[in-house]
Protein backbone atom coordinates (compact mmCIF):
# COMPACT_ATOMS: atom_id res chain seq x y z
CA UNK A 1 0.00 0.00 0.00
CA UNK A 2 1.79 3.45 -0.91
CA UNK A 3 0.67 7.14 -0.67
CA UNK A 4 1.28 9.08 -3.73
CA UNK A 5 0.97 12.29 -2.22
CA UNK A 6 -0.92 15.65 -3.07
CA UNK A 7 -0.90 14.13 -6.34
CA UNK A 8 -3.66 11.61 -6.62
CA UNK A 9 -4.71 11.69 -10.39
CA UNK A 10 -2.34 13.16 -12.97
CA UNK A 11 -1.99 16.52 -13.65
CA UNK A 12 -2.79 17.79 -17.33
CA UNK A 13 -2.29 21.47 -16.92
CA UNK A 14 1.59 20.31 -16.19
CA UNK A 15 1.83 18.25 -19.14
CA UNK A 16 4.15 19.34 -21.37
CA UNK A 17 5.74 18.00 -24.99
CA UNK A 18 9.48 19.94 -26.30
CA UNK A 19 8.27 21.81 -29.45
CA UNK A 20 11.15 21.21 -31.50
CA UNK A 21 11.74 20.53 -35.84
CA UNK A 22 11.04 17.60 -35.12
CA UNK A 23 7.68 17.56 -33.33
CA UNK A 24 6.58 21.59 -34.58
CA UNK A 25 4.34 20.42 -37.68
CA UNK A 26 3.29 17.26 -36.30
CA UNK A 27 2.18 17.64 -32.68
CA UNK A 28 -1.54 18.89 -32.06
CA UNK A 29 -0.64 21.89 -29.86
CA UNK A 30 -3.03 23.82 -27.48
CA UNK A 31 -4.42 22.80 -23.31
CA UNK A 32 -3.86 18.83 -24.15
CA UNK A 33 -0.04 19.26 -25.82
CA UNK A 34 1.42 22.25 -23.91
CA UNK A 35 4.35 23.50 -25.90
CA UNK A 36 7.80 23.31 -24.03
CA UNK A 37 11.00 24.72 -24.64
CA UNK A 38 13.73 22.37 -25.54
CA UNK A 39 16.39 24.19 -23.80
CA UNK A 40 14.57 24.59 -20.59
CA UNK A 41 14.07 20.74 -20.45
CA UNK A 42 17.82 20.08 -21.41
CA UNK A 43 18.01 22.67 -18.22
CA UNK A 44 15.80 20.90 -16.42
CA UNK A 45 17.44 17.33 -17.28
CA UNK A 46 20.73 18.50 -15.80
CA UNK A 47 18.88 19.79 -12.14
CA UNK A 48 17.33 16.64 -11.71
CA UNK A 49 20.69 14.23 -12.71
CA UNK A 50 22.62 16.37 -10.47
CA UNK A 51 19.13 15.78 -7.79
CA UNK A 52 19.83 12.00 -8.32
CA UNK A 53 23.36 12.01 -7.43
CA UNK A 54 23.61 11.31 -4.00
CA UNK A 55 19.99 9.53 -3.89
CA UNK A 56 19.59 5.61 -4.16
CA UNK A 57 17.72 5.17 -7.92
CA UNK A 58 15.92 2.04 -9.19
CA UNK A 59 16.48 1.23 -12.38
CA UNK A 60 13.48 -0.57 -14.45
CA UNK A 61 14.08 -2.15 -17.75
CA UNK A 62 10.90 -3.09 -19.38
CA UNK A 63 8.95 -2.65 -22.65
CA UNK A 64 5.66 -1.61 -24.16
CA UNK A 65 4.06 -2.99 -26.77
CA UNK A 66 3.29 -6.96 -26.71
CA UNK A 67 4.00 -7.42 -30.69
CA UNK A 68 7.90 -8.12 -31.12
CA UNK A 69 7.47 -5.63 -34.19
CA UNK A 70 6.32 -2.51 -32.58
CA UNK A 71 7.65 -2.76 -29.07
CA UNK A 72 9.28 0.11 -27.26
CA UNK A 73 12.16 -0.66 -25.17
CA UNK A 74 12.14 1.12 -21.82
CA UNK A 75 14.66 1.91 -19.61
CA UNK A 76 13.18 3.78 -16.18
CA UNK A 77 14.80 5.36 -13.03
CA UNK A 78 13.11 6.11 -10.10
CA UNK A 79 13.78 7.83 -7.11
CA UNK A 80 10.70 5.45 -5.27
CA UNK A 81 11.24 1.66 -5.03
CA UNK A 82 7.26 1.36 -5.07
CA UNK A 83 7.90 3.72 -8.32
CA UNK A 84 9.62 0.74 -9.62
CA UNK A 85 7.47 -2.13 -8.47
CA UNK A 86 4.75 0.03 -10.30
CA UNK A 87 6.70 -0.13 -13.54
CA UNK A 88 7.93 -3.83 -13.14
CA UNK A 89 3.87 -4.78 -12.86
CA UNK A 90 2.65 -2.14 -15.69
CA UNK A 91 5.34 -2.72 -18.21
CA UNK A 92 6.01 -6.21 -19.90
CA UNK A 93 8.52 -7.63 -18.40
CA UNK A 94 11.61 -9.13 -20.28
CA UNK A 95 12.11 -13.07 -19.85
CA UNK A 96 13.98 -14.63 -17.25
CA UNK A 97 17.81 -14.43 -17.82
CA UNK A 98 17.24 -11.85 -21.13
CA UNK A 99 20.25 -9.33 -21.91
CA UNK A 100 18.61 -5.77 -21.54
CA UNK A 101 21.24 -4.15 -21.66
CA UNK A 102 19.35 -2.24 -24.51
CA UNK A 103 20.31 1.12 -26.00
CA UNK A 104 16.36 2.35 -25.14
CA UNK A 105 13.83 3.34 -27.27
CA UNK A 106 12.29 5.73 -24.81
CA UNK A 107 13.17 6.51 -21.25
CA UNK A 108 11.84 7.78 -17.93
CA UNK A 109 13.50 9.95 -14.95
CA UNK A 110 10.52 10.12 -12.57
CA UNK A 111 11.74 12.02 -9.56
CA UNK A 112 8.80 12.90 -7.22
CA UNK A 113 11.01 14.76 -4.53
CA UNK A 114 12.76 17.11 -7.49
CA UNK A 115 10.95 20.11 -7.90
CA UNK A 116 10.53 22.52 -10.18
CA UNK A 117 11.47 26.22 -10.02
CA UNK A 118 8.93 27.85 -12.69
CA UNK A 119 9.78 31.05 -12.86
CA UNK A 120 13.51 29.21 -13.65
CA UNK A 121 12.59 26.23 -15.47
CA UNK A 122 9.32 26.97 -17.86
CA UNK A 123 6.82 25.20 -15.63
CA UNK A 124 3.26 26.13 -14.53
CA UNK A 125 4.05 25.05 -11.18
CA UNK A 126 6.56 22.45 -8.89
CA UNK A 127 5.49 19.38 -10.14
CA UNK A 128 5.88 18.56 -14.42
CA UNK A 129 5.27 15.67 -16.86
CA UNK A 130 7.39 16.37 -20.26
CA UNK A 131 7.69 14.12 -23.35
CA UNK A 132 10.54 14.66 -25.64
CA UNK A 133 10.33 12.90 -28.92
CA UNK A 134 13.99 14.24 -29.76
CA UNK A 135 15.92 13.38 -26.78
CA UNK A 136 13.29 10.21 -26.22
CA UNK A 137 12.77 10.60 -23.11
CA UNK A 138 10.22 11.50 -20.23
CA UNK A 139 10.93 13.95 -17.19
CA UNK A 140 8.57 13.64 -14.14
CA UNK A 141 9.00 15.69 -10.97
CA UNK A 142 7.32 16.50 -8.15
CA UNK A 143 4.29 14.40 -8.25
CA UNK A 144 4.22 10.83 -6.89
CA UNK A 145 1.23 9.86 -8.82
CA UNK A 146 2.96 6.59 -10.53
CA UNK A 147 0.08 7.14 -13.32
CA UNK A 148 1.99 10.10 -15.02
CA UNK A 149 4.53 7.01 -15.93
CA UNK A 150 2.39 4.78 -18.04
CA UNK A 151 0.00 7.68 -19.38
CA UNK A 152 3.57 9.07 -20.25
CA UNK A 153 4.04 6.19 -22.38
CA UNK A 154 0.59 6.09 -23.85
CA UNK A 155 1.55 9.31 -24.98
CA UNK A 156 4.61 8.34 -27.03
CA UNK A 157 2.88 5.49 -28.61
CA UNK A 158 0.28 7.06 -29.31
CA UNK A 159 2.25 9.64 -31.44
CA UNK A 160 5.17 6.98 -32.63
CA UNK A 161 2.66 4.31 -33.73
CA UNK A 162 0.31 6.32 -35.99
CA UNK A 163 2.55 8.30 -36.99
CA UNK A 164 5.79 6.01 -37.87
CA UNK A 165 4.17 2.48 -38.17
CA UNK A 166 0.76 3.02 -39.56
CA UNK A 167 -0.67 1.64 -36.65
CA UNK A 168 -3.76 2.94 -34.65
CA UNK A 169 -2.97 3.46 -31.01
CA UNK A 170 -6.42 3.23 -29.04
CA UNK A 171 -7.39 3.74 -25.57
CA UNK A 172 -9.46 0.91 -24.97
CA UNK A 173 -9.77 -2.49 -23.35
CA UNK A 174 -10.06 -5.47 -25.18
CA UNK A 175 -10.72 -9.39 -24.74
CA UNK A 176 -11.17 -12.06 -27.13
CA UNK A 177 -13.63 -15.30 -27.45
CA UNK A 178 -12.95 -18.72 -27.58
CA UNK A 179 -13.06 -19.04 -31.56
CA UNK A 180 -10.48 -15.74 -31.55
CA UNK A 181 -13.24 -13.17 -32.01
CA UNK A 182 -11.60 -10.04 -30.60
CA UNK A 183 -13.88 -7.06 -29.17
CA UNK A 184 -12.60 -4.07 -28.13
CA UNK A 185 -14.01 -1.54 -25.75
CA UNK A 186 -13.38 1.81 -25.77
CA UNK A 187 -15.02 4.43 -22.95
CA UNK A 188 -13.90 7.57 -20.89
CA UNK A 189 -13.74 6.62 -16.94
CA UNK A 190 -16.54 5.53 -15.24
CA UNK A 191 -18.55 3.60 -18.47
CA UNK A 192 -17.53 0.40 -18.02
CA UNK A 193 -14.67 0.21 -19.82
CA UNK A 194 -12.90 -2.46 -17.42
CA UNK A 195 -16.03 -4.00 -16.15
CA UNK A 196 -17.50 -5.02 -19.52
CA UNK A 197 -13.77 -6.58 -20.70
CA UNK A 198 -14.08 -8.68 -17.94
CA UNK A 199 -15.62 -11.60 -19.07
CA UNK A 200 -14.98 -15.28 -17.64
CA UNK A 201 -16.18 -16.62 -21.24
CA UNK A 202 -13.33 -14.46 -22.76
CA UNK A 203 -10.10 -13.83 -22.59
CA UNK A 204 -8.37 -10.75 -21.48
CA UNK A 205 -5.87 -8.89 -23.63
CA UNK A 206 -5.10 -5.63 -22.01
CA UNK A 207 -8.10 -3.54 -19.77
CA UNK A 208 -6.31 0.27 -21.05
CA UNK A 209 -3.65 0.38 -24.23
CA UNK A 210 -4.04 -1.33 -27.47
CA UNK A 211 -2.83 -0.89 -31.02
CA UNK A 212 -4.01 -2.13 -34.21
CA UNK A 213 -1.58 -2.70 -36.95
CA UNK A 214 -2.20 -2.83 -40.49
CA UNK A 215 -1.59 -6.64 -41.06
CA UNK A 216 -1.13 -8.24 -37.18
CA UNK A 217 -3.91 -7.20 -35.06
CA UNK A 218 -4.42 -6.15 -32.20
CA UNK A 219 -1.58 -5.87 -29.31
CA UNK A 220 -1.61 -4.59 -25.61
CA UNK A 221 0.80 -2.25 -25.07
CA UNK A 222 0.66 -3.22 -21.59
CA UNK A 223 1.84 -5.91 -19.04
CA UNK A 224 -0.18 -4.81 -16.27
CA UNK A 225 -4.08 -3.53 -14.84
CA UNK A 226 -3.92 -0.28 -13.36
CA UNK A 227 -7.61 -0.28 -11.90
CA UNK A 228 -9.53 1.75 -9.84
CA UNK A 229 -10.63 0.17 -6.54
CA UNK A 230 -13.21 2.81 -4.62
CA UNK A 231 -15.87 0.13 -3.26
CA UNK A 232 -14.42 -2.46 -4.67
CA UNK A 233 -15.95 -5.86 -3.54
CA UNK A 234 -15.01 -9.20 -4.82
CA UNK A 235 -19.05 -9.64 -5.82
CA UNK A 236 -18.52 -6.40 -8.27
CA UNK A 237 -15.22 -7.15 -9.07
CA UNK A 238 -14.04 -10.70 -8.39
CA UNK A 239 -10.89 -10.83 -11.45
CA UNK A 240 -9.77 -7.45 -9.80
CA UNK A 241 -10.12 -8.45 -6.12
CA UNK A 242 -8.63 -11.49 -6.85
CA UNK A 243 -5.40 -9.83 -9.02
CA UNK A 244 -4.92 -7.64 -5.60
CA UNK A 245 -2.11 -10.60 -3.41
CA UNK A 246 1.61 -9.96 -2.79
CA UNK A 247 3.59 -7.91 -5.26
CA UNK A 248 -0.02 -5.74 -6.91
CA UNK A 249 0.30 -1.96 -5.39
CA UNK A 250 -2.37 -0.84 -4.06
CA UNK A 251 -2.52 3.50 -3.99
CA UNK A 252 -4.22 5.77 -1.56
CA UNK A 253 -6.32 3.79 0.32
CA UNK A 254 -6.24 2.90 4.15
CA UNK A 255 -6.46 0.02 6.76
CA UNK A 256 -9.22 -1.03 8.31
CA UNK A 257 -7.69 0.31 11.54
CA UNK A 258 -6.49 -2.35 13.77
CA UNK A 259 -6.20 -4.57 10.99
CA UNK A 260 -4.38 -5.09 7.74
CA UNK A 261 -7.37 -5.86 6.05
CA UNK A 262 -7.84 -2.69 2.91
CA UNK A 263 -10.79 -0.34 3.47
CA UNK A 264 -12.08 -0.17 0.36
CA UNK A 265 -15.05 2.31 1.18
CA UNK A 266 -12.72 4.66 2.45
CA UNK A 267 -12.35 7.63 -0.05
CA UNK A 268 -10.81 9.92 2.54
CA UNK A 269 -7.78 10.45 0.34
CA UNK A 270 -9.24 10.53 -3.07
CA UNK A 271 -12.07 8.63 -4.81
CA UNK A 272 -9.05 7.78 -7.13
CA UNK A 273 -8.02 5.00 -5.22
CA UNK A 274 -5.95 2.33 -7.61
CA UNK A 275 -4.56 -1.16 -7.51
CA UNK A 276 -1.33 -2.01 -10.10
CA UNK A 277 -0.75 -5.81 -11.12
CA UNK A 278 0.70 -7.94 -13.82
CA UNK A 279 -1.83 -8.99 -16.17
CA UNK A 280 -1.10 -12.66 -15.36
CA UNK A 281 -2.71 -11.78 -12.31
CA UNK A 282 -5.66 -11.84 -14.15
CA UNK A 283 -6.95 -15.82 -14.11
CA UNK A 284 -8.14 -15.95 -18.38
CA UNK A 285 -5.61 -13.12 -19.32
CA UNK A 286 -4.20 -14.06 -22.87
CA UNK A 287 -0.01 -13.97 -22.87
CA UNK A 288 1.22 -12.67 -25.41
CA UNK A 289 -1.51 -10.05 -25.50
CA UNK A 290 -2.03 -10.09 -28.84
CA UNK A 291 -5.52 -10.75 -30.57
CA UNK A 292 -6.72 -10.90 -34.26
CA UNK A 293 -8.45 -7.43 -35.71
CA UNK A 294 -11.33 -6.77 -34.01
CA UNK A 295 -15.00 -8.46 -35.20
CA UNK A 296 -16.82 -6.07 -32.65
CA UNK A 297 -16.09 -2.58 -31.66
CA UNK A 298 -18.14 -0.91 -28.30
CA UNK A 299 -17.94 2.83 -28.03
CA UNK A 300 -19.59 3.08 -24.01
CA UNK A 301 -21.09 5.93 -22.59
CA UNK A 302 -22.69 6.94 -19.42
CA UNK A 303 -25.43 8.76 -21.16
CA UNK A 304 -26.60 10.91 -17.70
CA UNK A 305 -29.35 12.31 -20.28
CA UNK A 306 -30.73 9.18 -21.23
CA UNK A 307 -31.15 9.80 -24.78
CA UNK A 308 -28.68 7.50 -26.42
CA UNK A 309 -30.13 3.87 -26.62
CA UNK A 310 -28.78 1.59 -24.63
CA UNK A 311 -27.23 -0.35 -28.04
CA UNK A 312 -27.44 1.00 -31.74
CA UNK A 313 -25.19 -0.15 -34.05
CA UNK A 314 -23.06 2.71 -36.28
CA UNK A 315 -21.98 2.98 -39.92
CA UNK A 316 -19.12 4.26 -40.96
CA UNK A 317 -19.94 8.04 -40.87
CA UNK A 318 -21.18 7.41 -37.15
CA UNK A 319 -18.26 5.22 -36.31
CA UNK A 320 -15.85 8.08 -36.88
CA UNK A 321 -17.91 11.25 -35.47
CA UNK A 322 -18.62 9.29 -32.55
CA UNK A 323 -14.56 8.58 -32.09
CA UNK A 324 -14.31 11.97 -32.54
CA UNK A 325 -16.96 13.43 -30.42
CA UNK A 326 -16.01 10.51 -27.55
CA UNK A 327 -18.97 11.96 -25.35
CA UNK A 328 -20.48 10.58 -21.76
CA UNK A 329 -22.06 12.95 -19.54
CA UNK A 330 -21.01 13.00 -15.78
CA UNK A 331 -23.60 13.71 -12.67
CA UNK A 332 -23.09 16.73 -11.65
CA UNK A 333 -21.73 17.02 -7.44
CA UNK A 334 -24.40 18.43 -5.63
CA UNK A 335 -21.35 20.48 -3.87
CA UNK A 336 -21.74 22.52 -7.09
CA UNK A 337 -25.25 23.40 -6.91
CA UNK A 338 -25.67 21.64 -10.47
CA UNK A 339 -28.77 19.17 -10.77
CA UNK A 340 -28.55 18.60 -14.50
CA UNK A 341 -26.18 16.64 -15.99
CA UNK A 342 -22.75 17.75 -17.66
CA UNK A 343 -21.63 16.53 -20.91
CA UNK A 344 -18.18 15.20 -21.89
CA UNK A 345 -16.51 15.09 -25.04
CA UNK A 346 -12.87 13.63 -24.97
CA UNK A 347 -11.63 12.72 -28.42
CA UNK A 348 -11.06 9.36 -29.45
CA UNK A 349 -12.19 8.80 -25.40
CA UNK A 350 -9.03 9.51 -24.60
CA UNK A 351 -8.02 13.47 -25.92
CA UNK A 352 -5.69 13.95 -22.92
CA UNK A 353 -3.55 11.29 -24.70
CA UNK A 354 -3.12 12.33 -27.82
CA UNK A 355 -0.46 14.13 -29.58
CA UNK A 356 -1.78 13.84 -33.22
CA UNK A 357 -5.18 15.55 -34.05
CA UNK A 358 -8.10 14.09 -33.36
CA UNK A 359 -8.73 13.51 -37.27
CA UNK A 360 -5.77 11.16 -37.21
CA UNK A 361 -6.67 8.57 -35.40
CA UNK A 362 -10.45 8.77 -36.64
CA UNK A 363 -9.31 8.48 -40.32
CA UNK A 364 -7.16 5.64 -39.31
CA UNK A 365 -10.25 3.93 -37.73
CA UNK A 366 -12.54 4.19 -40.89
CA UNK A 367 -9.48 2.81 -42.72
CA UNK A 368 -9.88 -0.31 -40.55
CA UNK A 369 -13.21 -0.47 -41.13
CA UNK A 370 -12.71 -0.13 -44.86
CA UNK A 371 -10.38 -2.89 -44.51
CA UNK A 372 -12.61 -5.37 -42.11
CA UNK A 373 -15.82 -4.78 -43.79
CA UNK A 374 -17.13 -7.54 -41.14
CA UNK A 375 -16.06 -5.69 -38.08
CA UNK A 376 -19.01 -4.07 -36.24
CA UNK A 377 -19.21 -0.67 -34.45
CA UNK A 378 -21.44 -0.72 -31.54
CA UNK A 379 -22.54 2.22 -29.57
CA UNK A 380 -23.30 1.38 -25.59
CA UNK A 381 -25.23 3.44 -23.22
CA UNK A 382 -24.50 2.18 -19.74
CA UNK A 383 -25.96 5.32 -18.31
CA UNK A 384 -29.75 6.33 -18.26
CA UNK A 385 -32.78 4.94 -19.42
CA UNK A 386 -36.63 6.29 -18.75
CA UNK A 387 -35.64 9.78 -18.14
CA UNK A 388 -32.39 11.71 -17.48
CA UNK A 389 -30.58 11.54 -14.41
CA UNK A 390 -32.87 12.00 -11.36
CA UNK A 391 -35.70 10.72 -13.16
CA UNK A 392 -34.50 7.85 -14.84
CA UNK A 393 -32.35 5.09 -13.61
CA UNK A 394 -29.60 3.24 -14.37
CA UNK A 395 -29.28 0.74 -16.95
CA UNK A 396 -29.23 -2.32 -15.51
CA UNK A 397 -25.42 -3.89 -15.99
CA UNK A 398 -26.93 -7.19 -16.56
CA UNK A 399 -29.46 -6.15 -19.52
CA UNK A 400 -25.78 -4.49 -21.10
CA UNK A 401 -23.76 -7.47 -20.28
CA UNK A 402 -26.69 -9.39 -22.10
CA UNK A 403 -26.96 -6.73 -25.32
CA UNK A 404 -22.95 -6.66 -25.84
CA UNK A 405 -23.23 -10.93 -25.89
CA UNK A 406 -25.96 -10.79 -28.11
CA UNK A 407 -23.75 -8.67 -30.36
CA UNK A 408 -20.93 -10.63 -29.68
CA UNK A 409 -22.45 -13.37 -30.56
CA UNK A 410 -23.93 -12.79 -33.74
CA UNK A 411 -27.56 -12.95 -32.55
CA UNK A 412 -28.30 -8.94 -33.93
CA UNK A 413 -27.26 -10.16 -37.38
CA UNK A 414 -30.97 -10.78 -37.81
CA UNK A 415 -33.06 -8.27 -36.03
CA UNK A 416 -34.52 -5.38 -37.89
CA UNK A 417 -32.69 -2.01 -37.18
CA UNK A 418 -34.47 1.28 -37.02
CA UNK A 419 -33.05 4.55 -37.55
CA UNK A 420 -32.99 6.88 -34.60
CA UNK A 421 -34.77 10.58 -35.95
CA UNK A 422 -31.69 12.52 -34.35
CA UNK A 423 -28.50 10.75 -33.83
CA UNK A 424 -29.13 8.66 -37.00
CA UNK A 425 -28.19 5.08 -35.46
CA UNK A 426 -29.44 1.58 -36.06
CA UNK A 427 -31.87 0.83 -33.33
CA UNK A 428 -32.44 -3.21 -32.92
CA UNK A 429 -35.81 -4.08 -32.42
CA UNK A 430 -35.32 -7.37 -30.53
CA UNK A 431 -32.02 -8.51 -28.44
CA UNK A 432 -31.75 -11.70 -26.53
CA UNK A 433 -32.40 -11.17 -22.86
CA UNK A 434 -33.54 -7.63 -22.64
CA UNK A 435 -36.76 -6.16 -22.29
CA UNK A 436 -37.71 -5.03 -25.81
CA UNK A 437 -39.34 -2.01 -24.44
CA UNK A 438 -35.88 -0.48 -23.14
CA UNK A 439 -34.38 -0.45 -26.90
CA UNK A 440 -36.41 2.76 -27.81
CA UNK A 441 -35.50 5.24 -25.61
CA UNK A 442 -38.54 7.17 -26.51
CA UNK A 443 -40.47 4.55 -25.28
CA UNK A 444 -39.10 4.86 -21.78
CA UNK A 445 -39.69 8.05 -21.33
CA UNK A 446 -43.33 9.10 -19.44
CA UNK A 447 -43.28 11.95 -21.55
CA UNK A 448 -41.82 11.35 -24.85
CA UNK A 449 -42.20 15.29 -26.09
CA UNK A 450 -39.36 16.05 -23.29
CA UNK A 451 -37.63 13.36 -24.58
CA UNK A 452 -37.64 14.70 -28.10
CA UNK A 453 -36.56 18.43 -26.04
CA UNK A 454 -33.65 16.79 -24.17
CA UNK A 455 -32.00 14.43 -27.08
CA UNK A 456 -32.50 18.00 -29.46
CA UNK A 457 -30.59 19.67 -26.68
CA UNK A 458 -27.89 17.10 -26.71
CA UNK A 459 -27.43 16.95 -30.39
CA UNK A 460 -27.16 20.61 -30.25
CA UNK A 461 -24.27 19.77 -27.92
CA UNK A 462 -22.30 17.38 -30.01
CA UNK A 463 -22.67 19.58 -32.87
CA UNK A 464 -21.36 22.47 -31.02
CA UNK A 465 -18.25 20.28 -29.16
CA UNK A 466 -17.56 19.03 -32.83
CA UNK A 467 -17.20 22.65 -34.48
CA UNK A 468 -13.59 22.70 -33.10
CA UNK A 469 -12.74 19.72 -35.54
CA UNK A 470 -15.11 20.66 -38.29
CA UNK A 471 -12.54 22.69 -40.62
CA UNK A 472 -10.19 19.01 -40.57
CA UNK A 473 -12.88 16.45 -40.51
CA UNK A 474 -13.90 15.16 -44.33
CA UNK A 475 -17.20 15.12 -45.63
CA UNK A 476 -17.64 11.24 -44.26
CA UNK A 477 -16.95 11.91 -41.31
CA UNK A 478 -19.29 15.05 -40.73
CA UNK A 479 -21.82 12.99 -42.50
CA UNK A 480 -22.14 10.89 -38.87
CA UNK A 481 -23.58 14.02 -37.21
CA UNK A 482 -26.70 14.38 -35.48
CA UNK A 483 -29.49 16.11 -37.25
CA UNK A 484 -30.30 18.35 -34.10
CA UNK A 485 -32.97 20.20 -36.32
CA UNK A 486 -35.16 17.04 -37.48
CA UNK A 487 -35.92 17.13 -33.36
CA UNK A 488 -36.68 21.05 -33.50
CA UNK A 489 -39.59 20.38 -36.22
CA UNK A 490 -40.71 17.23 -34.59
CA UNK B 1 31.05 6.53 -9.73
CA UNK B 2 28.91 3.67 -11.08
CA UNK B 3 29.83 -0.18 -11.49
CA UNK B 4 29.83 -1.15 -15.41
CA UNK B 5 26.43 -2.81 -15.62
CA UNK B 6 24.55 0.45 -14.14
CA UNK B 7 26.72 2.86 -16.03
CA UNK B 8 26.04 1.46 -19.30
CA UNK B 9 22.36 2.05 -19.03
CA UNK B 10 22.31 5.31 -17.64
CA UNK B 11 25.09 6.95 -19.28
CA UNK B 12 22.75 7.39 -22.41
CA UNK B 13 20.08 9.10 -20.40
CA UNK B 14 22.97 11.19 -18.79
CA UNK B 15 23.21 10.22 -15.07
CA UNK B 16 26.76 8.93 -14.27
CA UNK B 17 26.28 9.17 -10.53
CA UNK B 18 23.94 8.09 -7.71
CA UNK B 19 24.55 6.74 -4.51
CA UNK B 20 23.37 3.36 -4.85
CA UNK B 21 21.97 1.94 -8.13
CA UNK B 22 19.24 -1.18 -7.84
CA UNK B 23 18.79 -2.73 -11.05
CA UNK B 24 16.30 -4.66 -12.37
CA UNK B 25 15.49 -5.66 -8.52
CA UNK B 26 12.77 -8.89 -8.57
CA UNK B 27 9.30 -7.16 -6.94
CA UNK B 28 10.18 -9.08 -3.05
CA UNK B 29 13.05 -7.16 -3.04
CA UNK B 30 11.02 -3.83 -3.88
CA UNK B 31 8.64 -4.24 -1.72
CA UNK B 32 11.53 -4.50 1.06
CA UNK B 33 13.29 -1.66 -0.21
CA UNK B 34 10.03 0.24 0.03
CA UNK B 35 9.50 -0.97 3.64
CA UNK B 36 13.28 -0.12 4.45
CA UNK B 37 12.97 3.65 3.23
CA UNK B 38 9.16 3.59 5.02
CA UNK B 39 7.87 4.40 1.65
CA UNK B 40 4.59 1.89 2.25
CA UNK B 41 3.08 1.50 5.80
CA UNK B 42 3.22 -2.32 4.59
CA UNK B 43 3.01 -5.16 2.27
CA UNK B 44 0.00 -5.87 0.09
CA UNK B 45 -1.21 -9.32 1.08
CA UNK B 46 -4.53 -9.41 -0.55
CA UNK B 47 -7.97 -8.24 0.48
Amino acid sequence: MADTGVFTGRSPKDRFVVKDANTADSVWWGDINIPFEADKFDQLHAKMVKYLEDKEIYVRDAYAGANPDYELKLRVVNELAWHNLFCYNMFLRPAEGADTSWTPDFSIICAPGFEADPAVDGTRQKNFAILNFTKKMILIGGTGYAGEMKKGIFGVLNYLLPHQHNTLSMHCSANVGADGDTAVFFGLSGTGKTTLSADPNRGLIGDDEHGWTPDAGIFNFEGGCYAKVIDLSREKEPQIWDAIRFGSIVENTRFIEGTHTVDYANNSVTENTRTAYPINYIDNAIEPSVADAPKNIFFLTADAFGVLPPISKLDKSHAMYHFMSGYTAKVAGTEMGVTEPQTTFSACFGAVFLPLHPTKYAEMLGQKMDENPDVNVWLINTGWTGGSYGTGSRMKLPYTRAMITAALNGELTDVEFTKHPIFGVEVPASVPGVPTEILDPRNTWSNPEEYDRTANSLAEKFVKNFGKYAEYANEEILAGAPKAEVAAGA
Amino acid sequence: MLDSAANARLAPLGISRAAQVHLNLSPAALVEEALRRNEAPSPTMGP
